[in-house]
């Protein structure tokens, strides 16, 4: 295999990128498009790759797992691996990754819940958006969480698109959902799903709303679903707000000019089918309750009240209001943070330091994405991301590749295998992902995940014995 | 989309299309075709651009037009402009490239891809 490579002597450049999201892919097509000897070297955490755009990204937005087919066109480049299974800061150190490559891009995102202090925070029945969405995502993690939804209603703590895909979940009618790729046991929770109103809890006015209108349509369009907003709080500043021009808050405006809309038109509500989706904004949670059991049965608010004459722009005070949400389920969408992986990795509020990508005071250590600039923003700015940091690696990486001599896996395979470890390949991907598109088609679904790691294992080594069989033949 | 007569020479027009890296690629256009068509059929192999394969869920395929081409344009529909709102860069001139048919009259027209937004992003 070294054929070819030998002309080249140690100056093909070898990069390693650790997380396989958007974020990692992204830097990988540019590297691999605009240098023609550098090799990518991929490191993941899970057996398999694709990060939130399998495991965050709703079951019904399969529009934006297209993603995938691109990121797996980049995957069959002769200059890309793929080593999964491996957990970077656990399995195999940020220094040792260094010292075998000229350059690493952590791109690993930033799936940690965020801290949330409220009382009652661990009564049961109380999720944070990382373990419901990954429930329902198949993530290996969250497969023995325990979501009871015999009650009526639900409550969801934040506003951003997180929110509201957690709220559209619980209030879509199933059959929109039985041909995802939703895990088969999320899907017959959701179908005996008694839960009929959704309150959705924001701390901030209508203008704050960290979701888009899309998102708000998604669920407010809802056929069987009646959207509720109190009318205070499009007050006097926020009908001023929703007249600006400005180019830069078109997307707040639409967002709550559709809100007004959409809480004046009453559906239909004979029909028994029909749910409830409460906004409630200008509140703060201050504590969850349960009656003398330890399920969650209340969420007690204090209400808030908006000043100032700049909508985009106000003051918040709160209240001695206090306010209670008889509920039976709570999922806090308040977002998600950084892990540390590395004590060496300069982390500021849970931020990479760093200067289009470029890893303050380092000269071979890059990062992309979430884990970079905290958990904001949709897949177009983690592929916008990845343009910024891929440039910043192309300018570095032929000074890098002449100033050390690097093997890249060469040098840290050998020492992960010796650890006892399994890695996944790209072909063990393609054997999983071939197993979990079967299983589907006889469900008569895109796809029907596989939720254990220790079965993607399995399936991965039953694809190579198979092979190896077949070759003897 | 049916292509039921096999397409006229009359129906290709040349236009220009202007990378991020600011570099000029000069292209033969089927009338009819989305401005994402126009770039998979000359194998433009943008990085990062049409990510959701013309779906309108993804806002990569961002383009800008000069304002006489952007004014003869029809409205964008309600989820074009939901992608819109979320594009990097976005001018009063944007718009998705896989929701723009190209027409006769857009001839020796130029669009640009938006510029990477560095580190001055606000995120
Ligand atoms: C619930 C949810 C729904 C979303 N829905 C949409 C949507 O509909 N449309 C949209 O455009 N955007 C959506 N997004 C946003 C989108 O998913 C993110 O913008 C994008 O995935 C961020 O990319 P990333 O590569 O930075 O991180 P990630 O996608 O998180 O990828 C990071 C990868 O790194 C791996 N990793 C972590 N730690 C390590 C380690 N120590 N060693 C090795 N590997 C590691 C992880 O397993 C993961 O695979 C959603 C996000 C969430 C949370
Ligand atoms: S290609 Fe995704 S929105 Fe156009």
């Amino acid at each position: 295999a070294s054929f070819g490579l030998s002309t080249l002597g140690n100056t093909q450049p070898h990069v390693c990128i650790v997380g396989s999201g958007p974020a990692g892919f992204g830097v990988a097509q540019t590297l691999l498009k605009n240098h023609e000897q550098v090799q990518v070297d991929m490191f993941e955490k899970l057996p398999v790759p694709f990060g939130l755009i399998r495991y965050g990204v709703s079951p019904d937005h399969q529009d934006v797992k297209n993603a995938i087919n691109g990121y797996s066109q980049t995957a069959t480049s002769k200059r890309f691996s793929f080593f999964g299974n491996i957990e970077i800061g656990q399995d195999v150190s940020l220094t040792e990754l260094l010292s075998a490559y000229h350059a690493v891009v952590l791109c690993y995102g930033a799936q940690e819940e965020a801290t949330f202090n409220i009382s009652g925070k661990n009564l049961k029945n109380v999720f944070s958006s990382k373990q419901f969405v990954g429930w329902y995502n198949g993530n290996p993690e969250f497969q023995n969480l325990d979501v009871n939804l015999s009650g009526k209603s639900a409550v969801i703590i934040g506003v951003g698109n997180v929110a509201l895909d957690c709220a559209r979940m619980l209030l879509k009618p199933t059959e929109q959902l039985q041909e995802t790729d939703i895990t088969s046991r999320a899907l017959k929770t959701l179908q005996k799903s008694n839960i009929k109103n959704v309150y959705v809890v924001g701390r901030r006015g209508p203008m704050q709303m960290a979701c888009t209108r899309k998102e708000l349509s998604e669920v407010a369009g809802l056929e069987c679903v009646n959207t509720f907003v109190e009318e205070n709080c499009f007050s006097k500043s926020v009908e001023t707000a929703l007249k600006s021009k400005d180019l830069a808050r078109r997307k707040q405006r639409r967002l709550v000019a559709y809100l007004q809309k959409v809480s004046k038109q009453v559906k239909d509500d004979t029909s028994e089918d029909t749910k409830k989706l409460y906004l409630k904004l200008l509140r703060s949670p201050v504590a969850l309750e349960s009656k003398n059991d330890d399920l969650i049965a209340n969420v007690k608010l204090i209400k808030r009240e908006m000043q100032g004459e700049d909508a985009f722009n106000p003051t918040f005070t709160d209240t001695n209001v206090v306010e209670n949400l008889p509920c039976d389920i709570v999922v806090s969408c308040i977002g998600y943070q950084n892990a540390v992986i590395s004590d060496d990795i300069p982390f500021v509020d849970g931020k990479i330091m760093n200067k289009n990508g470029k890893v303050d005071d380092r000269k071979d250590l890059f990062t992309c994405g979430w884990c970079s600039h905290g958990a904001k923003g949709v897949l177009a700015d983690s592929s916008n991301d990845s343009l910024v940091t891929g440039a910043s690696v192309l300018s570095n990486l032929d000074q890098l590749a002449s100033d050390k001599n690097c093997n890249g896996s060469n040098d840290i395979v050998p020492k992960i295998l010796q650890r006892g470890l399994q890695i996944t390949s790209w072909k063990d991907w393609k054997t999983i992902d071939s197993f979990e598109i079967k299983r589907g088609q006889k469900l008569g679904k895109v796809r029907e995940k596989v939720v254990s790691c220790d079965e993607m294992l399995q399936i991965a080594n039953e694809g190579k014995s198979n092979e190896a069989n077949t070759s003897e033949k | 989309r049916f292509q039921t007569a096999p397409l006229l020479h009359n129906d290709k027009i040349t236009i220009n299309i202007v990378d991020r890296n600011r570099k000029t690629h000069t292209v033969q256009a089927n009338v009819d075709d989305t401005i994402l068509d126009v770039v998979i059929d000359n194998q433009l192999d943008f990085e990062s651009y049409g990510v959701c394969e013309g779906t309108v869920a993804c806002s990569t395929c961002h383009v800008i037009f000069n304002q006489e081409v952007y004014d003869t344009l029809e409205e964008p529909l309600m989820d074009e402009m939901d992608m819109l709102d979320l594009a990097c860069g976005l001018t009063e001139t944007s718009r998705l490239g896989c929701q723009v048919h190209i027409t006769k009259e857009m001839e020796g027209m130029t669009v640009k891809l938006p510029e990477e937004i560095t580190d001055a992003r606000d995120l």
